[in-house]
């Protein structure tokens, strides 16, 4: 799974691609958890990775149909923090048709207040980082 | 490959409300299962419905789509809705989305509205 191995001080990238199916949502959460973990995180702060990533990789299930569209979530461990980057064919910041039902970035920002979406090709990519309590 | 599993289970009774209990994960793929069974108790007459979801492991955006599309049939045919969710993960973004007040978030079934 890691795509550059960890150094000494346990920096390193992991990559995992999903096929964009629902049924791998909880693997994308299993996957995002374990990195959170092995990067310091608490109980608490592995929850809200999970729910940061399913959030992004949810609309790019939804947008994807019955093409063989792909999701890729890197982590970057790095000295101080965690960067997560889940790209997707679908779009986190567009709203529901319920004015009431925040969007999956919208939850992503409350979780990271410094989370960003930006086009990615022909995809999007959502942005947040994780700072493991020390 | 490792999928989200949901049961739902009830009505029980607890005063006047009618609980449906739910276990297990709320996302995109048990989403529909969660609508559904919701839309059967509505169906069935429960004008003063709480969803129980203390034994919700997790529970993202999908889920809270859910619960309102579910109040806003019960609270249409003047029904009473409520959320029975501990602390834990369904706490976590019902808080963050700040739908606490709208889905009448109670910490147990005795915190429930009693009229």
């Amino acid at each position: 799974m890691p795509v550059s191995p960890a150094t000494e001080q346990g920096t390193g990238l992991c990559r995992l691609e999903l096929a964009a199916d629902a049924s791998w949502l909880a693997t994308a959460r299993l996957f995002s958890g374990a990195v959170a973990r092995s990067a310091g995180c608490d109980a608490a702060a592995v929850e809200d990775v999970k729910l940061a990533v399913s959030e992004a990789c949810t609309p790019g299930i939804q947008d994807s149909g019955s093409s063989q569209a792909a999701l890729t979530i890197d982590a970057e461990i790095r000295e101080d923090d965690v960067r997560f980057v889940v790209t997707s064919p679908g779009r986190p910041g567009l709203r529901f048709d319920d004015v009431d039902v925040p969007s999956h970035l919208d939850v992503i920002s409350g979780l990271y207040p410094g989370a960003r979406e930006e086009p990615s090709g022909d995809a999007w990519a959502v942005t947040f980082t994780v700072r493991p309590e020390r | 490959m490792s999928s989200a599993a949901l049961t739902m289970s009830g009505p029980q009774e607890s005063g006047t409300w009618s609980v449906v209990a739910v276990q297990g994960e709320v996302d995109l793929s048990t989403a529909p299962q969660f609508r559904e069974g919701l839309g059967k108790a509505i169906e069935h007459g429960m004008r003063s419905l709480a969803v129980d979801l203390r034994e919700v492991t997790f529970m993202d955006s999908m889920g809270l789509g859910v619960l309102v599309g579910a109040r806003r049939h019960v609270m249409e045919s003047g029904g009473r809705f409520a959320v029975i969710c501990g602390e834990g993960p369904c706490q976590r973004v019902i808080e963050i989305s700040g739908l606490s007040d709208l889905l009448g978030v109670v910490k147990d079934d005795a915190s429930l509205p009693s009229d």
